[in-house]
């Protein structure tokens, strides 16, 4: 009874994933599309919990949807006097036609070959929190990519700022 | 978890002994810092100091690698799997070979950074910042033995590259390049980071080095690793601009700021090759998927990762070349001709064998490397002059350079020459080092399609060769051009002339630097 509603969940979760990350593809106006994006990205946090893996949900709820999905709406907000008239043109019938057809192959073939690895089970029997193994990790062994990562953040952020900036030097001069 | 006092002690001796390896990426990390802070001050610093700091870092950090030179091969940082230390980077000749490159390759940028006039009207620190962040995202990239570094790396500088290409945030050709290459770049990686997490469950490690104990294994599903693998292959295409993630780059080479169009031909894609290259060699000669697996098809029918990169260097030749013989402006021509010898470089690949077994295909490969270096860095520089004088990017712009300024006509035709490999340059040698070693690997009809390609090519390089020294032009006057600028243009093409004909020390040199 227990594995049945493991399953039940996982794929109502999955489910919901899939179906909203198509229709951010199919929906025209850029609010729907975040909120679809939304429930995406809310499905992605779920199987993150459903795994055992917390921390990495709640980061996933806290940066995507807390952080990004926010900006976005912001940012159509801001920018657009009137948000309902943001929409996105229809693709002509021959690129949607390719692109799906592209995707179809694709995935079949991915889909063939990842039903025929056996795949190891790395599922923690009990859920215990992860939080602290993960500091450890980063601090001990994963101390490397953790500072590169932070030196990285430094240049994006600056780069980003100055991409930003307006041409303020002009008045300067 | 708790660390207990052996386990720290453990860890601590990892990272000192790490850190000495280490030195270059730390310096170039100091600089990179050292620039986004130097325009701080309240007096305005003056433009050229940026560059000289990068060009102190980039340099110390060069001097650095040489004068520890890598005898061996030492595993840095990562950790200890009972006695097996499970690297995260490796110091080795092959990664020094690279780390050197992209260092030359960015130092010989610096001047033409320091002239751009666009690049000069202001302190421009942060550009400074974007190049040594870019190459310290190539070093890690040229050493990196872990998935996670192999994709740090990539993703390091690529972020970069992405920023510095659209620098120029007035000029709409240089925004819409920036965008592209975030775009393309996101799916490129987008891609390679599913491959990546692919390969990660099928072995279970991240280390390329378990990688390479699991494929031989029995049980493992060889086609599933084909296709994470290929997958993996995307991200690599995409740095090395080898097809089929090639699309790119006419766009991002003509808006980019021209130095950094320079920088990304050589260091990115050297830097791609690194690491695709790294990742091949932990597959080992005998990775094949096998047809009999499948429909019953006779015993031996199969491929390996030999075939596929072959594949794709036919099609990287065949689209760079094809493509470069309708431009009309001189970058995007050239951002053509470095798709096409990114298919040559791939020629080179395809018959590399790990160990001692395969020095003479590393030398080849690594040999072309260096050629390639100075004949495109080379001609780029002379692009850059004469834009920089001129203001215009087209062919039709080169009509008569040879009697408005010979000396660069001369050196121009010189690297035109060598990419497209005729004798008395290096590219001749160089070509036909990798056609011998290719041909001497089994894959005869891949260097028939190179000397196709090759005959094919001489159509656009002689295209540009002739405007120059034949066409007339409309305005024979030509800015001088100064004795500083002469003197770097012959640094990088007096020695691809010595490379045609003085070529086997430095042929024996590089065969000292497989993996």
């Amino acid at each position: 009874m227990n594995i049945d509603f493991e399953i039940i969940v996982f794929y109502a979760l999955a489910a919901t994933g899939v179906v909203s990350g198509a229709m951010v593809l199919i929906a025209r106006d850029v609010v729907r599309v975040a909120f679809w994006l939304l429930s995406s990205l809310s499905a992605v946090a779920g199987l993150y919990l459903h795994l055992g893996a917390d921390f990495l949900g709640l980061t996933q709820v806290l940066v995507y949807i807390g952080g990004i999905l926010v900006l976005i709406l912001f940012g159509i907000m801001m920018t657009q006097r009137d948000p309902g008239l943001v929409k996105l043109e229809r693709k002509s019938t021959r690129s949607m036609a390719t692109g799906v057809g592209v995707s179809l192959v694709l995935f079949l073939v991915l889909a063939s070959v990842i039903n025929s690895v056996g795949w190891a089970s790395r599922r923690p029997a009990s859920a215990t929190p992860t939080t602290q193994d993960l500091g450890t990790a980063l601090l001990t062994d994963y101390v490397l990519p953790f500072e590169l990562i932070s030196v990285l953040l430094l240049v994006v952020l600056c780069g980003a700022a100055y991409l930003a900036r307006r041409r303020v030097e002009q008045s300067h001069a | 978890m708790q660390l207990t006092g052996d386990r720290l002690s453990q860890i601590q001796d990892l990272l000192e002994r790490g850190m000495l390896g280490f030195v270059p990426e730390i310096i170039l990390s100091l600089a990179v810092i050292a620039l986004l802070l130097c325009d701080l001050g309240r007096r305005r610093i003056r433009p050229a100091v940026p560059g000289w700091i990068a060009g102190l870092a980039l340099g110390l950090a060069a001097l650095w690698i040489v004068v520890n030179f890598p005898a061996g091969t030492s595993p840095l940082f990562g950790w200890l799997e009972g006695s097996v230390h499970k690297p995260l980077l490796v110091n080795d000749p092959f990664a020094a070979f690279f780390k050197l490159f992209v260092l030359a390759a960015s130092l010989v940028v610096l001047p033409m950074c320091m002239q751009s006039p666009l690049l000069n009207k202001r302190s421009t620190s942060e550009f400074y910042a974007l190049l040594v962040a870019a190459s310290l995202g190539m070093l890690i990239m040229a050493s990196s033995a872990n998935l996670l570094m192999i994709y740090l790396g990539i993703e390091f500088a690529s972020m970069a590259s992405y920023l510095a290409v659209g620098y120029f945030k007035q000029d709409r050709r240089s925004s819409e390049a920036g965008l592209k290459y975030v775009i393309y770049g996101s799916v490129a990686s987008g891609i390679m980071i599913f491959g990546l997490s692919l390969v990660y469950g099928l072995t279970g490690s991240l280390a390329l080095d378990d990688l390479a104990s699991t494929v031989t294994a029995s049980g493992m599903n060889a086609t599933a690793l084909a296709v994470a693998s290929i997958l993996v292959f995307a991200g690599f295409a995409y740095k090395m601009a080898a097809f089929p993630m090639h699309f790119w780059c006419p766009d991002v080479y003509e808006g980019a700021p021209l130095p950094f169009t320079a920088y990304l031909s050589v260091a990115s894609k050297a830097a791609g090759f690194a690491v695709c290259i790294r990742f091949l060699m932990a597959f080992g000669p005998e990775f094949r998927i096998r047809f009999t697996d499948y429909a019953g098809l006779p015993d031996g029918a199969g491929f390996g990762w030999k075939e596929i990169i072959a594949a794709a260097s036919a099609l990287s030749m065949s689209a760079g070349n094809l493509a470069a013989l309708k431009q009309e402006n001189i970058r995007r021509m050239l951002a053509y001709s470095s798709i096409a010898h990114a298919g040559y470089l791939l020629m080179g690949v395809a018959v590399l064998k790990p160990d001692d077994a395969g020095s003479e295909q590393f030398g080849a490969l690594l040999f072309y490397f260096i050629v390639y270096f100075l004949m495109n860095l080379g001609a780029f520089f002379v692009v850059h002059l004469v834009t920089v004088r001129t203001g215009e990017e087209t062919i039709e712009s080169y009509k008569g350079l040879g009697r408005r300024a010979p000396f660069l006509a001369v050196a121009l035709t010189t690297c035109l020459v060598s990419l497209l490999g005729i004798p008395p340059t290096g590219g001749f040698i160089g070509k036909l080092h990798l056609l011998s070693e290719v041909v001497e690997g089994g894959l005869i009809w891949l260097a028939v399609v190179a000397g196709i390609n090759t005959a094919i090519s001489a159509y656009f390089y002689f295209k540009l060769i002739k405007a120059i020294h034949l066409d007339k032009a409309k305005d024979e006057s030509f800015p001088a051009v100064a004795i500083s600028n002469r003197l770097l243009v012959a640094a990088l093409v007096a020695p691809l002339l010595i490379l045609g004909i003085f070529f086997a020390p430095v042929s024996e040199w590089t065969k000292g630097f497989g993996l």
